[in-house]
């Protein structure tokens, strides 16, 4: 073949071939380009991001705040993905921690255990002259963020050693407010008001906030203190942003929604069925005036805490015509029942409209993520992230944690993403999502034999669950 | 001239020893299908139904072999380079790249025309292939690390030819291989020391299946053809597969053990094709079907499910088309030109578009020579470019929303002695 021949024929269509190739991948829809936007502050500025709040804020998980639990807290996820986890100090606490930590030690029930309580103490707690960007204070209600008393005081006071160890020292501010304050925030998060109700809820409605016989905190007074604490952090921080949480209903977490109001089958895992009905606990319970009864519990109204699950072992609540029952109520303590549910409920609704009010007074400055409504969906939808399952079951749903109300790691990690998504619709910002695949599970798993590692794998349902012995009382709900 | 009879029996030999030896495993044709089995065809864009001049015509349309003269040996293999890229998950921006992956899958046919309308002959190819191999510890690991299916398709043919006008053929397919499947699974739970409790699960087995194929080519006028080729439905089957779990922290004797069993569809595929024949070129224009509905979920198995068998891979693949055309120029007695172009319609889902086989359509731009080194031997040569339409999936079944790109390169060559 001659050359030219070659040329003409072979190698130039040949050329022309693949100049169309390249000419096709570089434009178009063959085209490699960015479908989303690169990731952007936008009109936030993170660079002091500071976060106040509760044990939810903190990163509190199992029953204990401990280091590789803070590293997923919210806050630190928020502040990862904005690029400045750096300088978002936290008062991590070198594992174990501080507090009792809850570990499923064997599944013969499944047993869950807690461990005796340790405090180790944030290894900068005296080498860092500022106060810590994460002020979650585990235990702590609204009232918290602006009281002013002495923290060792209120430490010894309150039996919770977080304020101390976190405030440290009244010279960075004398209260959560002022400490947060004298970091000159640009931005802001602050998620509170949750023990305000959880621990009237989580005690059957039989502590409140001020005590035993008390109810959650006044919703007016709550609005109050809470136009007040803002206006404080609005004023204090002239140029700072702010992404406020507002409140979730009880009915999204485990505590409540585990344990039905029938009578269950331990070996099937049903309800026992008579003439094709279920047969109600008989439960010590409120009357639509108020006055406490015993009676059936209404399983469509009535809620049962998780921590009845010793007493109704022992047979507490079960009729006495059912093998095992002792025909006794459950105690008061473990039931929430519909009249203490609707006042759960106007003190939810009554703090939500106070933060909806001051996100309203402040719209170019203040964003309100609707935790509310978002874990209410995600407990009637669950939610897959990259190929992990998450939903509201207790234990084996992922998200909570053993005391069934905090979350785990990548629980803290899907509330993140949500906090997120509200900066970013607010701000303009486009900050990047946490995978939650990528977030360590981190349900604690100790001791277990392979038997009992075989039933784990099996669902956990109510019957499997035995004495939680003091596990979860008001003092844990933090 | 004894040599020149005892050369064709040794590369036989050697080229299926070859065949049978060397792994396959390719994302290349849409789903997990492969077109690539011989370099005369692909380099026109796989438009050759309706043409089938050479020994690949038993993958192509088996009605080839009536119109073939004498004993036609050809084997060769494909080269295919790809490079996948995920970006997410949405709406993240992190690039994921999938690990360098190199497939090779080998064609080998041999054919002979008694002269009196019969012909017979053999082929073996790969009919479906996949890999997909990520990183280990990628965003993506609790849903795929490492698939990869492996296929040989031999084919017996034989054909019948009514003088020059009509001729049909028909082959049965034994198809054997093997399919491998990693990733982690996921818990909720963490070790001791604080670890998350991951398992990982590598699950392999041997798998075969059988079907039919067969064509028919008609040439109505003395420079038309037409050609219509059908390969049927074939369930790979894993019988026997095994389990392997690590990092379990003690739960693998809890998970589900013992043999594992699976089934995979490889689609009915049928072409329809014209050609036009000139002095020294040709071209040819093909339609492809694909009946990918036949993937609705892989079921997996286990002798043993423990806690539960693997929830179902769902794939829920529509029925797609490959629009093909094609064309040769006979420079001289010794060189031949070719050219082709196709386009790929991807069968899968959005919201199943997985790492698992990332699939987007796809525009196959293809050229390719031929060249008669002897009266009886050839060589042909391709080269494709195979770019796909960058995929974003927003509404992802597993919760991984983000954007795949993908390109191949693909080269194969392919040696032909006539007798």
């Amino acid at each position: 073949m001659k050359p030219r021949f070659f040329a003409s024929r072979v190698l130039l269509p040949g050329l022309f071939v693949l100049i169309i190739s390249v000419l096709v991948v570089s434009c178009g829809d063959f085209k490699k380009s960015s479908v989303v936007a690169p990731p952007s502050n936008g009109s936030v500025d993170f660079s002091v991001y500071v976060s106040i709040g509760n044990s939810l804020t903190s990163g509190y998980q199992e029953g204990a705040l401990y280091e590789s639990a803070q590293e997923y807290s919210y806050p630190a996820d928020i502040a990862r993905e904005a690029g400045v986890y750096a300088s978002f100090k936290q008062p991590l606490m070198p594992n174990p921690g501080t507090g009792a930590m809850m570990s499923i030690t064997s599944l013969s029930g499944p047993t869950i255990s807690t461990a005796s309580p340790t405090q180790t103490s944030p290894t900068d707690a005296s080498s860092l002259l500022r106060p810590y960007n994460n002020l979650g204070v585990p235990g702590a209600v609204l009232y918290d963020m602006i009281d002013t008393t002495n923290f060792l005081q209120k430490s010894i006071a309150r039996s919770n050693p977080f304020f101390a160890m976190i405030l440290r020292n009244s010279a960075f501010g004398n209260s959560v407010v002022a400490q947060a304050l004298n970091l000159h925030p640009t931005f802001v998060s602050v998620w509170i008001g949750a023990n305000d109700v959880l621990g009237y809820a989580a005690s059957g409605g039989t502590v409140g906030t001020l005590g035993p016989g008390s109810g959650p905190t006044d919703p007016n007074q709550w609005g109050l203190m809470f136009a007040g604490m803002m206006n404080a952090l609005l004023t204090g921080a002239p140029n700072a942003k702010f992404v406020v949480g507002n409140l979730p209903n009880v009915t999204a977490i485990p505590f409540f929604t585990t344990i039905p109001a029938v009578v269950v089958n331990p070996a099937t895992r049903q309800p026992i069925l008579i003439n094709g009905q279920p047969i109600p606990l008989i439960v010590q319970k409120h009357d639509a005036s108020g006055n406490l009864i015993v009676a059936q519990a209404n399983p469509q109204t009535d809620l049962i805490c998780l921590t009845a699950l010793d007493s109704m072992e022992a047979g507490v609540g079960i009729p006495a015509s059912i093998p095992g029952g002792t025909g006794r109520p459950l105690p008061d303590q473990y039931v929430l029942d519909s009249y203490e549910i609707a006042k759960v409920e106007n003190a939810i609704s009554g703090y939500n409209s106070a933060i909806a009010a001051v996100a309203a007074a402040n719209p170019s400055r203040v964003a309100v993520f609707n935790a509310n409504t978002a874990l209410d969906a995600f407990a009637k939808d669950g939610y897959v992230a990259q190929g992990v399952d998450l939903s509201a079951s207790y234990i084996t749903g992922g998200f909570f944690g053993l005391d069934g109300v905090h979350p785990t790691s990548q629980g803290y990690a899907y509330i993140a993403n949500l906090f997120i998504q509200t900066i970013n619709q607010k701000f303009g910002s486009n900050i990047p999502m946490v995978a939650i695949s990528s977030v360590p599970s981190s349900i604690p798993l100790a001791g277990l034999t392979q038997a009992q590692k075989a039933r784990l794998w099996q669902h956990v349902s109510y019957s499997d669950l035995k004495p939680m012995l003091q596990l979860i009382q008001r003092t844990d709900l933090r | 001239m004894a040599h020149k009879y005892d050369a064709p029996r040794c590369i036989v030999v050697a080229i299926l020893a070859a065949v049978v030896l060397t792994s396959s495993s390719v994302v290349y044709g849409s789903g997990y299908q492969l077109n690539e089995h011989g370099a005369r065809a692909v380099s026109m864009g796989g438009a050759f139904v309706a043409r089938a001049w050479d020994a690949s015509a038993i993958y192509f349309n088996p009605a080839g072999l009536g119109f073939s003269n004498g004993l036609n040996v050809m084997a060769g293999a494909t080269l295919i380079l790809p490079s996948t890229t995920f970006t997410g998950p949405y709406p993240n921006n992190t690039e994921w790249k999938m690990n360098s992956l190199a497939f090779y899958p080998p064609n080998a046919y041999v054919t002979y025309n008694f002269d009196n309308g019969f012909a017979a002959g053999v082929g073996v190819f790969t009919p479906e292939g996949l890999g997909t191999d990520w990183p280990q510890n990628w965003v993506g690991k609790f849903i795929i690390t490492k698939v990869n299916i492996q296929s040989f398709d031999i084919n017996p043919t034989i054909a019948y030819a009514l003088g020059d006008v009509i001729s049909v053929g028909v082959g049965f397919d034994y198809v054997l291989g093997n399919v491998t499947l990693q990733k982690y699974n996921s818990t909720q739970f963490s070790d001791p020391a604080g670890n998350p409790v991951e398992p990982f699960i590598d699950m392999k087995g041997n798998a075969n299946g059988t079907g039919y194929n067969f064509g028919v080519l008609l040439k109505p006028y003395p420079n038309i053809s037409l050609g219509f080729s059908y390969r049927s439905k074939i369930d790979f089957k894993v019988d026997n597969g095994t389990a392997t779990y690590s990092g379990a922290d003690g739960l693998s004797a809890l998970l589900p053990s013992g043999s594992v069993s699976t089934s995979l569809p490889f689609p009915t595929t049928w072409y329809a094709g014209i050609a036009y024949e000139g002095l020294n070129w040709s071209v040819e224009a093909d339609y492809q079907f694909v009946g990918w509905s036949a993937y609705k979920q892989l079921n997996i198995t286990f002798q043993n499910p423990g806690s539960g068998n693997p929830a179902p891979i769902v794939g829920d693949y529509k029925d797609s088309y490959i629009l093909r055309v094609g064309g040769e120029y006979e420079i001289d007695n010794m060189w031949t030109a070719r050219a082709g172009v196709f386009y790929d319609k991807n069968p899968v889902p959005d919201s199943y578009d997985l790492p698992i086989l990332p699939d987007a359509d796809r525009l196959g731009l293809n050229i390719g020579l031929g060249v008669n080194l002897t009266e009886n031997v050839g060589l042909d040569a391709f080269y494709m470019f195979l770019p796909f339409k960058q995929r974003t999936i927003t509404t992802s079944a597993y919760g991984f929303d983000g954007t795949y790109n993908t390109t191949a390169n693909l080269m194969g060559l392919d040696i032909s002695y006539r007798l």
